[in-house]
């Protein structure tokens, strides 16, 4: 991938490398101020649906594209799945949540994914703050079971989506 | 690197054998019927070895043992043939997890059996594997509509999962359904992309115990995971 003399593919592997460790380290910094870890969880998806109302281009490079940017993409996805789950393992290792599975971490990436990829690709994303409840419920109801995840029906949104509008 | 051509490998149905040169007498309708079969299956096994976006029309009409201008009598892009082997293997693993639904009284072991034998049937069939779960991401719009459709038709049997819920139970979301089976898809795909899609059978007991605890709560849901 090049022209005149520029490497398009280096390029493009710079701006999802700029990407992918400004995504993990906001993460990293909101999940640091929680303790459990459904609250943990939820702090990184809110965080990500901050990320996409405010740069959803971003987003969409992070989420969207790489599945259909060719080897060099699908790598990418596949490099930042093992960031994500790496992330994660941690996260469900401290916990010692009693009812983990070994591929929780699978499903919680699986469903995040499900729902943030939908909303990206079709422009929706400003959807999303009404999808952390029921994302969180899904994730939730997996290792804590449907009563323990019924609570995050009824958590409400983060202060600073407070004055935005969204449906 | 490419598959042997559908009709030159054992395998293969008869109805997918290349047809003899030169007149032959066979019925158009046959005719048709097996071309473009021929062409969709030479896709399917093309996609699963070099991914979609690699998939060109040159290489699946290579490995149908046709011409391109027979390809156009049918697809007008290579995204049109994906739709026609998506909507063919939808059908196929479709029969298989009804079937497999039907064979059971009691709801949860309806949803237990109805997830064994799917991954059953993609372990069987890696190429399909591929097709379904992997690709529709890469695929473009109008793949990506099937399969969301896809969900669309599978929600309802899950959904059935509501009426097991105790009296003065929190109401379900309206999408849980659509999450667990994208999730679902999700973990599959990943372990296809993997290269682990021969061990999906393994992932049986949490995939039920993931699907079924949203209904029945969590200790139910492991039990009925675990076969009992």
């Amino acid at each position: 991938m090049s022209g005149g003399g520029r490497d398009r593919g280096a390029e493009l592997d710079a701006e999802w490398d700029r990407l992918e460790a400004c995504y993990l380290e906001r993460l990293r910094l909101v999940a640091a101020g929680e303790v459990g870890l459904a609250d943990r969880l939820r702090a990184a998806a809110w965080e990500s649906v901050r990320l996409a109302l405010e740069c959803p281009r971003d987003a969409r490079l992070l989420v969207v594209e790489p599945p259909v940017a060719g080897r060099r993409g699908q790598r990418r996805q596949r490099l930042l799945t093992a960031r994500l789950a790496a992330m994660l393992d941690a996260w469900i290792a401290a916990e010692e949540v009693p009812g983990a599975s070994p591929l929780l971490t699978g499903w919680i990436i699986a469903t995040f994914y499900g729902v943030f990829h939908r909303s990206l690709a079709g422009g929706r994303e400003e959807g999303l703050p009404a999808e952390v409840p029921r994302l969180m419920f899904l994730i939730v109801s997996a290792y804590a079971g449907a009563e323990a995840a019924a609570a995050e029906l009824d958590l409400p949104p983060p202060a600073w989506l407070e004055g935005r509008e969204h449906p | 690197m490419l598959s042997k051509p559908p009709g030159d490998s054992p395998d293969y149905p008869d109805e997918l054998a290349r047809l003899p040169h030169g007149r032959h007498g066979l019925p158009p309708e046959f005719v048709a019927h097996n071309q473009r079969e021929r062409l969709v299956a030479s896709f399917t096994a093309l996609v699963a070895e070099v991914g979609y976006n690699a998939a060109t029309i040159g290489a699946t009409t290579e490995g149908a043992g046709v011409s391109s201008r027979t390809f156009y009598k049918y697809f007008e892009t290579i995204e049109d043939c994906y739709a026609a082997a998506f909507d063919l293997a939808v059908s196929r693993l479709g029969e298989v997890l009804i079937e497999a639904y039907r064979s059971k009284g009691e709801w949860p072991l309806q949803v237990r059996a109805a997830i064994a034998a799917g991954l059953s049937y993609l372990v069987a069939d890696p190429p399909l594997a591929r097709l379904l779960t992997a690709e529709p991401f890469v695929a473009g719009p109008a793949i990506a509509e099937r399969y969301r459709d896809v969900l669309e038709q599978l929600a309802p049997h899950l959904r059935r999962g509501r009426e097991l819920r105790g009296k003065g139970m929190k109401d379900l979301p309206e999408t849980t359904e659509k999450g667990v089976l994208g999730a679902i898809n999700g973990l599959v795909s990943r372990e296809v992309n993997a290269g682990r899609g021969g061990q999906l059978e393994g992932l049986l007991p949490d995939l039920v115990q993931f699907a079924l605890a949203p209904y029945l709560g969590h200790a139910k849901a492991r039990r009925v995971a675990g076969g009992s």
